[in-house]
């Protein structure tokens, strides 16, 4: 009797166990494998030529760049808000607290405009930026912006 | 940050630290192991971004190209293969940053509890 009811409960969980490897091999793993076998599939020598091709380094270094200036700077405004937040009580926190997750919740494309508007051509500030010749938008100033927009929640949370 | 109070600095003032010592020998050390896991998901988001990037970068190769931005151009070139290589950096990134969050958590247990909250 108590065996009769053991088997399909361990059954029941080697299915559920089957199901969600199936579905992480096929979201998850499957799909990073094809990155790397795609990525040789012309053997090595291609792989390399690639990466070192002018235009991928300088992707490559502007990355670097990007990650290089909005990882301190989020580090440190992320600490001055995380103190903020955590040793102080004053009026509006739970507003501050709200605008700190506003880039989490709203869409990247969203956040990128946002500074297009803010700063492009088009914008109040536009005109001003062209007069002195201040480059913000499509140039390295506005990605940092806008990385730096998108990344600042995780610093300050955690 | 919020759960440890601020007990621990009150009484390092009270015994006449100034405010940047209590923040550089007692807060700092207490949020050590959370900053470090904040400033590992934002490098990896930062350097993975491709949406807001993709909006006000405007595409100017081997100027204003990111990483991501350039897989995307590599893929609707047909360079099948210097898409997928460029994407291999980025996934060996995440690997990474996976690998380096999954140190991080088996040494400091509270970090996951924390990671679960904010999800």
């Amino acid at each position: 009797m108590i065996r009769g009811q053991q088997i399909p409960e361990e059954l029941g969980r080697y299915a559920l166990l089957g199901v969600a490897l199936l579905y992480l091999t096929g979201l998850v793993a499957l799909p990073l494998m094809v990155v790397f076998v795609e990525a040789f599939a012309k053997g090595i020598g291609r792989y390399l030529q690639t990466l070192l091709d002018p235009y991928a380094l300088s992707a490559m270094r502007l990355t670097l760049l990007t990650a290089a200036i909005t990882v301190p700077m989020n580090l440190i405004f992320g600490i001055a808000a995380a103190w903020a937040i955590a040793k102080f009580e004053f009026r509006g926190k739970n507003v501050l607290i709200t605008l700190i997750d506003v880039p989490f919740a709203v869409s990247p494309v969203i956040s990128g405009l946002v500074y297009v508007l803010m700063f492009g051509a088009q914008s109040w500030l536009g005109p001003y930026l062209i007069e002195h010749d201040i480059h913000i938008i499509f140039a390295v100033p506005g990605i940092v912006l806008a990385t730096t927009f998108v990344t600042f929640p995780f610093v300050a949370r955690e | 940050m919020q759960t440890q109070g601020n007990d621990e600095e009150v009484t390092a003032l009270s015994l006449g630290a100034s405010g940047w010592q209590t923040f550089r020998l007692v807060t700092l050390p207490n949020i050590r192991w959370g900053l470090l896991y904040g400033v590992l998901l934002c490098n990896a988001r930062a350097m993975g971004e491709f949406g807001a990037v993709s909006v006000v970068s405007g595409h100017i190769r081997g100027l204003t190209n990111t990483l991501p931005l350039h897989i995307e151009i590599l893929h609707s070139e047909y360079d099948y293969v210097g898409a997928f290589a460029a994407s291999s950096l980025l996934a060996t990134l995440a690997l990474v940053t996976l690998v380096a969050k999954t140190l991080l958590e088996r040494r400091h247990p509270e970090l996951r509890a924390g990671a679960m909250r904010h999800a």
